[in-house]
């Protein structure tokens, strides 16, 4: 497991050895952001089928400077994006799809390796 | 002759590591070397030159158009400029070029010159290109009014009477499409916070990148991405949503139409 998640790294060349964000668990984002579809609207790599380009691809999405274009980018705040995006953007058309603290943080950790 | 190619490579090789290595200092504090002041002055000139053979100046001494080149001046131009007896602005006196002053360049470029910088921009040097922002008239209009500062005392420069108050903020375009749109999106400086294919720039990622925008789903995550809504996104942003970081940058209807023509190329 340990193995595999320093092969994804050094594949991705996105961590630099460096610790997950959030202290959670990048590997298991990945499988999540699959599990939850994310992939139907957004291009991310890594996970498989997720070529959608509905909103923006999130590839480098960790040096982007604002979520949505309203929000500043932070782990932190990517996780409250995620879990509920209509809080900072009602007419946003990217759901909530009920994604638990835990699950968004895995996401985000995730996320934040991709260059 | 191999020894020479030998010689030559290594040269080359010597120069790079030296602009590698971030010798040279690109501070605005420290002035060129004379030679770099050289090179770069003479190459602009030179190129000015060449641009503005083909510019017929029209008649410039109409009835109101200096009056009308003077409003804009003080609008656009004095603060880094300055005018007789006015010095430029603040953030104007720590650029480096540092802004010529206009009543000598008046005096010794023809107006033909003065004309093509202004509508054209000189790059890295600070001198924005007022194509986008003015009509050629209006342009015309300042290079009049700077045919006469030479001739202005300060005095007679501040009592100076501009006649109609209301300089065009925008306007103008010749024809329109994707590759105008190109142009204009470089106008409008929005690779300072997109990543966009075909320009040039920073490309930073403020906000999303643009590949691929002619597929994309929604505007802003709240627009369907039509053209039509695209003019709309560009030209008023909070007026789609008003919690936006992308600032109002008072794209025309015409240059938002091309710059999502442009955009739509973007596959």
């Amino acid at each position: 497991m340990r193995l595999s998640a320093l092969v994804l790294c050094i594949a991705l060349a996105g961590c630099d050895g460096a610790k997950p964000v959030l202290e959670a668990d990048p590997e298991s984002g990945r499988l999540l952001l699959r599990q939850f579809g994310c992939g139907a609207c957004h291009r991310i790599s890594g996970v498989a089928d997720a070529q959608g380009t509905v909103g923006p691809p999130l590839d480098g999405v960790r040096n982007r400077v604002y979520l949505a274009g309203v929000l500043p980018n932070s782990p932190d705040s990517m996780v409250r994006w995620i879990r509920a995006p209509e809080a900072f953007e009602p007419r946003t058309a990217m759901p909530n799809l009920g994604v638990s603290a835990e699950h968004a943080r895995d996401m985000v950790a995730y996320l934040y390796t991709l260059r | 002759m191999k020894r020479l190619a030998a010689l030559l490579a290594l040269a080359i090789a010597a120069a790079a590591a030296l602009f590698y290595a971030g010798v040279y200092d690109i501070s605005a504090t420290d002035q060129h070397l004379a030679p770099t002041y050289w090179l770069l002055d003479t190459g602009m000139r030179r190129a000015v030159k060449q641009r503005a053979a083909r510019i017929t100046p029209p008649d410039l001494g109409q009835p109101g158009q200096s009056q009308r080149g003077l409003a804009l001046y003080r609008r656009h131009c004095v603060q880094c400029h300055g005018a007789p007896g006015v010095a430029p602005e603040p953030f104007a006196l720590g650029m480096t070029p540092a802004p010529a002053n206009l009543v000598y360049t008046a005096r010794e470029w023809p107006p033909a010159e003065v004309f093509w910088v202004v509508k054209e921009g000189i790059k890295m040097t600070g001198m924005p290109a007022w194509k986008y922002r003015m009509p050629d008239e209006d342009i015309w209009a300042v290079v009049s009014f700077m045919r006469e500062l030479p001739r202005l005392s300060p005095e007679q420069y501040r009592a100076r009477k501009t006649g109609r108050e209301d300089p065009v903020e925008a306007g103008t375009a010749s024809a329109g499409d994707a590759g105008r749109g190109r142009m204009a999106i470089n106008q409008y400086t929005c690779v300072t916070c997109h990543e966009i294919p075909g320009i040039v720039g920073p490309n930073a990622p403020v906000g999303p990148p643009l590949k691929a925008a002619g597929t994309r789903g929604f505007i802003a995550g709240v627009l369907p991405n039509t053209p039509e809504n695209m003019v709309r996104w560009l030209r008023h942003p909070q007026a789609v949503n008003p919690k936006s970081a992308m600032p109002d940058l008072g794209v025309t209807e015409r240059d938002a139409r091309d710059i999502a023509a442009y955009l739509s190329t973007l596959k």
